[in-house]
């Protein structure tokens, strides 16, 4: 828990239902995976820090949304206090390739006066004979949205990993770019855990203090 | 199929969706108590539930193929009564033996249940709708008529198809880890939800639904029953759901109680990147800590206690509040107090407890 973090970001994760949005999360944070999870409801939370460059890490508060357009009024409020999203689709299911304009529109819409950093994920990339979407179909959208893209399998622990990273790093450029930048009463970009802040100045003058450890 | 001909009335009742498909127009008998028993109650019936080919035991006997206006039969208000008709399920049983037509089979191949995630997705095309549900055919050409001779709209049938597919998909993968739940008796889940559904169209299924079901039929074993006691219990749950709007009293009146009765947490969550919106709280509420506690012993008897109360008044003396899921819910947080508190954690530290 003492793990030093210079930054925490909060990420969304969103897409049509079953497209893989809680088996991601769950590998990626807990290294895990079942073939059938329970359906999301509202809202469910991850946590884990990544390591972006040695020595700096960020810790991801992860907020996985239930698919179903009928919690959609509980979800739209949660976008305007993230920072980056996933918009992941299922490659074997091309529907929910077709929504993916309407989840950015949404997203889009509910997020101002901030920004989402957004990674398109194409998720199931394990079911090769099922596939309904091809990359370059993706790249071409991910061109057009102005976002990154990946492909990903959770069951096969494919880019799962890279996909947190990319999008974590990508952010972390723009907050050092000045892009982004860490607001009141905003909970995307939490500035992190330095210890020597929380040190009286008289602590931190003590030689000696530092722990090797 | 003559030997399965005389069913008693309490099966025509379990048969729900089936019977519902099936394109029978007669209104039975009234009610009776023995009504219920559970599908296994009869071995004709558990030809049909747990048939290798349910495509088969679904296909009218009376249509070979040509789909007319009667094809479909959807559930109604006056369901109960259409389940008394012997009819229902001797012309259910016995399209048993009916191969599916190839007409059927290939208007089958609809796209896949997510097809109709967003809202704004065209409803169903032309006058053929058909949900494939492992084999349960449904098609239509013209408005159907009911038992009762009403004639359903088309947009009302569009409805109604596309919540077959959101039920579909979340009863795929309800509880599936429980040994309760085998295909048999996912049917049965199937059955109930798609009959409630049906009942309260205005509402229409929603994700979390099938979680509140199960550990009904889990205890009760038997289709009606639980119909019955998740149609009361969903009188008092509809309003945590997001059409019901009780989700934000809950959150508010968590943020009072914590305030209140524990000041030096709610300070900590305060400060700590604010989580006094209670949002880890969500699923507790929505599904009366059903994911939380379910698969305990302890679990079961909480949520048969709240089914009592539910569809008998507060009678029950550990009921006695009607608030009574928040002081669960603050017991919960209350478990993790001290070590939040001496961790000094902000939400993020928080997500692995909730």
């Amino acid at each position: 828990m003492e793990a030093i973090w210079i930054y925490q970001f909060r990420l969304i994760v969103i897409g049509d239902s079953t497209v893989g949005k809680s088996c991601l999360l769950r590998r990626f944070t807990e290294g895990k995976f079942t073939d059938i999870s329970d359906p999301t409801v509202g809202v469910d939370f991850f946590a884990r820090l990544v390591e972006i460059e040695p020595g700096k890490r960020i810790k991801l508060q992860l907020w996985d949304t239930a698919g179903q357009e009928r919690f959609r009024s509980i979800t739209r409020s949660y976008y305007r206090n993230s920072v980056g999203g996933l918009l992941v689709f299922d490659l074997t299911n091309r529907r929910s390739f077709e929504h993916l304009k309407d989840w950015l529109e949404e997203a889009k819409m509910h997020v101002q006066p901030f920004q989402i950093v957004f990674l398109l994920v194409g998720h199931k990339c394990d079911l090769i004979q099922l596939r309904q979407v091809s990359r370059e179909e993706a790249e071409k959208v991910a061109l057009a949205f102005g976002m990154k893209y990946i492909e990903t399998s959770a069951k096969d622990t494919v880019n799962v990993e890279e996909s947190f990273t990319v999008l974590t790093r990508d952010i972390y450029e723009r907050v050092k770019r000045g892009e982004i930048s860490i607001q009141e009463d905003w909970e995307g970009v939490k500035s992190g855990f330095v210890p020597n802040v929380v040190h009286s100045s008289e602590e931190a003058v003590k030689p000696g203090r530092r722990c090797p450890c | 199929m003559t030997e399965v001909k005389p069913p008693e009335p309490e099966d025509a009742k379990v048969i729900e969706p089936e019977v519902a498909k099936a394109p029978q127009t007669e209104v039975g008998g009234a009610p009776e108590a023995e009504e219920v028993k559970t599908l296994e109650s009869n071995g004709a019936e558990v030809v049909e539930a747990g048939s290798p080919d349910p495509e088969k035991a679904k296909v009218p006997e009376g249509q070979d193929g040509t789909p007319d206006a009667q094809e479909i039969k959807a559930p109604d208000a006056d369901i109960f009564k259409a389940f008394e008709a012997e009819e229902a399920l001797v012309i259910s049983m016995a399209s048993s033996t009916i191969d599916t037509s190839d007409a059927l089979l290939t208007i089958e191949s609809d796209e896949s249940p997510s097809a109709i995630e967003m809202e704004e997705i065209p409803m169903a095309k032309g006058s053929i709708i058909s949900w494939d549900r492992k084999g349960t055919s449904m098609a239509l050409g013209g408005l159907p008529v009911s038992s009762i001779g009403t004639t359903y709209s088309q947009e009302l049938l569009d409805m109604y198809t596309i919540n077959l597919h959101r039920i579909e998909k979340d009863v795929q993968r309800c509880d599936r880890n429980y040994w309760y739940f085998t295909p048999a008796n996912l049917e049965k889940l199937r059955n109930v939800m798609c009959s409630y559904v049906w009942q309260h169209l205005e509402i229409g299924y929603v994700q979390g639904m099938c979680d509140l079901l199960a550990p009904l039929l889990v205890i009760l074993d038997d289709e009606a029953m639980a119909f019955s006691c998740f149609t009361e219990l969903m009188k008092r749950m509809n309003q945590n759901f997001p059409h019901g709007g009780a989700m934000d009293t809950h959150f508010a009146n968590m943020r009072s109680l914590i305030q209140i009765l524990d000041s030096e947490l709610f300070e900590l969550m305060h400060q700590n990147g604010d989580y006094t919106h209670f949002y880890f709280c969500y699923r507790w509420f929505l599904l009366d800590f059903k994911r939380e506690l379910a698969a305990t012993a302890s679990g079961h008897f909480v949520f048969i206690a709240w089914c009592g109360e539910t569809s008998s008044g507060n009678n029950m003396d550990f009921t006695s509040s009607g608030h009574f899921v928040l002081f669960i819910a603050l017991a919960l947080v209350e478990i993790y107090r001290d070590i939040i508190l001496e961790n000094n954690m902000d939400f993020t530290d928080i997500i692995k407890f909730f």
